[in-house]
């Protein structure tokens, strides 16, 4: 179990990573449901389950799309790994889009 | 010199950029904040800054943002500031205040209490209702109204809908018998009397074939559609918000200040919370635009264009719907009091002219307005014992309306000069209903009781009309004077004056 992202505490929804790992992203809603619609990272996008990317060198946007039944429900996106999963950030159903930065 | 347009070019899209008026707040951003402030009451640990990014400044930079935003603004300018509706009785009754029926109604409810006469006799106290079909097809079916941005968002048979409207006048005054000698009181109701005293003097559908507030025909909403998209702006089409996304180094500091700017409003507690949060973020959003503008860019030159020609086109496409002339046809059934009852057909055709551009504004709006009528009036029924023909009279109006007061203000008086003329083709016919009396020498008549009079030939009335709003209440105040050669039963000169109060309900849903 070894998380590809590491989060910079400085820095709200920053995360660095080394190039060339594979990372895939689940979300899950504190109330009603919540689906990834797409990601967006270096310019690929993925819009079908995993949703996965791969880290390129260099400071990019991972902009991840999602649609949930409750706007008020507050929506918590991690990074996943054998099964175990880490936090990467907290969103409320309504904004519909997050992004993180990966260094 | 080329390297030095550029420089030209960005320095004047910079200042373009930093006078142009601050965006509103978009409404997924309010729904934010809203669910914000609701997650905050469900769980005290939540921190709201905790889920801001930079895709909360997206919306308000995306061209559709500001598409809508213009439009709304357009919209509201336009509203606020028409006058060509009418809320009292049409220019055919008899308490009316207007000498001439304008094109247009409320787009929901309206009330108007005049006291007055014109071409009649009686000086009534009347209240009018007045409603538009559409209004309250809206108010119990669907809880939004389309916006002019988006007028394709009603079904076709709800677009046929917003030209229909209906009114109802009650008639307050105690029944009197009008005669060429005398004015007294009627004994018995007349026909349509409330349980409140008053009586129905009449009622009225018209249908607005074009009208105003929005593209009515398919071609007109075609044409809207294509100017109200920003085609222009092709690969521009994401705008600021790519630009946003590709600034991160210009964002991140605003972000920064707004998420501290957050965190202290929601510890000074819950009141005006979403107002001072909406507040906080629109000061961010200026923050975030000024950072962008110091990367200026060609990316924003180009965009700043853009915007520029969507203004250009989006106040062309208004224009054309602002000053279009309106047709509006009308029937009114209307109850004089002891009269027979007369049906009116009247044609309302208007024109706005001489607009004005308010600083700040995307598109022109009238200060004055020309409106024509053309009517006939008909018997509904011929009583027993007389002869006259269907055909009571014909009548002819023209209105010359001019809004007064420099162009800012928002809510400005409006001064109505109008001219019109009436030929009574046949005589009046008073009806006593079961009073078999003649109202000053005590006659007795066969039942129900027909007087005939002498009062063939042309009415002609002249009337100045000062309309004074109450800002943004909907109240307004009519009061006019008037000046005829005769009136319909009394071939005599008078100088009277009118005065009312309306309320155009409206305003008060009106969102600032």
């Amino acid at each position: 179990m070894a998380f590809k992202l590491q989060p910079v505490v400085s820095k709200s929804n920053t995360f660095t990573a080394a190039a060339g790992r594979t990372v895939t992203i689940e979300a899950e809603a504190s109330q009603g449901a919540v689906v990834i619609q797409a990601i967006s990272y270096n310019g690929v996008t993925v819009t079908t389950p995993p949703f996965q990317f791969t880290t390129v060198a260099g400071m990019k946007k991972l902009a991840v799309v999602f649609a949930a039944s409750d706007p008020a429900a507050l929506v918590s996106f991690y990074e996943i790994d054998a099964g175990s999963k880490r936090l990467l950030g907290v969103r409320l159903g309504v904004q519909n889009k997050a992004v993180f930065t990966i260094n | 010199m080329q390297y030095q347009m550029k420089i030209l070019g960005l320095a004047l899209a910079a200042v373009t950029l930093c006078s142009a008026q601050p965006l509103p707040v978009s409404d997924r951003t309010k729904g934010i904040i809203k669910a914000m402030i609701e997650q905050k009451r469900k769980n005290k640990d939540f921190v709201p800054s905790s889920v801001i990014d930079e895709t909360l400044f997206f919306d308000d930079f995306e061209v559709e943002n500001y598409r809508t935003a213009r439009s709304k603004q357009a919209e509201k300018a336009r509203q606020t500031r028409r006058f060509d509706q009418q809320f009292g009785e049409s220019a055919a009754g008899g308490g009316a205040t207007s000498l001439v029926a304008k094109t247009s109604v409320s787009n929901l409810f309206s009330a108007a209490f005049e006291n007055g006469a014109l071409a009649r006799d009686r000086q009534g106290s009347l209240t009018t209702f007045r409603t538009n079909a559409y209004g309250i097809a809206q108010l119990f079916g669907r809880s939004r109204t389309c916006p002019i941005s988006d007028p394709s968002c009603d079904s076709p048979g709800e677009i046929l809908l917003r030209g229909l409207s209906g009114s109802l006048s009650i008639d307050n005054a105690q029944p009197q018998v009008v005669t060429p000698a005398a004015t007294t009181p009627a004994t018995t109701p007349a026909f349509g009397l409330l349980p409140s005293g008053g009586r129905v003097a009449g009622a009225s559908f018209r249908y607005e074939w074009q009208r105003r507030h929005v593209p009515t025909t398919k071609e007109e909403l075609a044409k809207w559609e294509k100017a109200v998209k920003i085609e222009e702006a092709g690969e521009l089409s994401s705008s600021l918000a790519s630009l946003a996304k590709t600034s991160a180094d210009q964002t991140e500091p605003a972000l920064k200040r707004l998420k501290d700017a957050f965190d202290a409003e929601v510890a000074l507690g819950e009141t005006d919370l979403q107002a001072r949060l909406e507040n906080r973020y629109a000061t961010a959003l200026a923050d975030v635009r000024q950072s962008i503008l110091a990367t200026a860019s060609t990316e924003l030159v180009s965009y700043q264009q853009a915007l520029e020609a969507y203004d250009k086109k989006l106040a062309t496409a208004l224009r054309e719907i602002v000053f279009k002339p309106v047709l509006t046809a009308e029937y009114s059934h209307q109850n004089p009091a002891n009269q027979a009852p007369l049906s009116n057909l009247r044609l309302i055709l208007d024109k706005p002219f001489l607009g004005a551009l308010r600083s700040g504004e995307l598109a022109e709006t009238a200060q004055a307005n020309l409106t024509l009528n053309l009517a006939v009036t008909l018997y509904e029924r011929i009583p027993v014992g007389t002869r006259p023909g269907r055909l009571r009279d014909v009548q002819a109006g023209l209105q010359f309306d001019r809004q007064l007061g420099p162009a800012k203000w928002d809510n400005r008086p409006t001064l109505a000069l109008s001219g019109y003329y009436q030929y009574m083709k046949e005589n009046a016919i008073l009806e006593f209903g079961k009073d078999p009396q003649t109202p000053i020498v005590p006659i007795p008549l066969p039942r129900p009781a027909v007087e005939v009079l002498n009062t063939k030939g042309g009415i002609g009335i002249v009337q100045a009309k000062l309309v004074i709003p109450f800002g943004k209440s909907g109240v307004s105040l009519p009061m006019s004077v008037s000046w005829s050669n005769r009136t319909e039963l009394i071939k005599e000169s008078a100088v009277r004056g009118q005065f009312g109060l309306s309320f155009d309900l409206d305003k008060l849903f009106q969102k600032e």
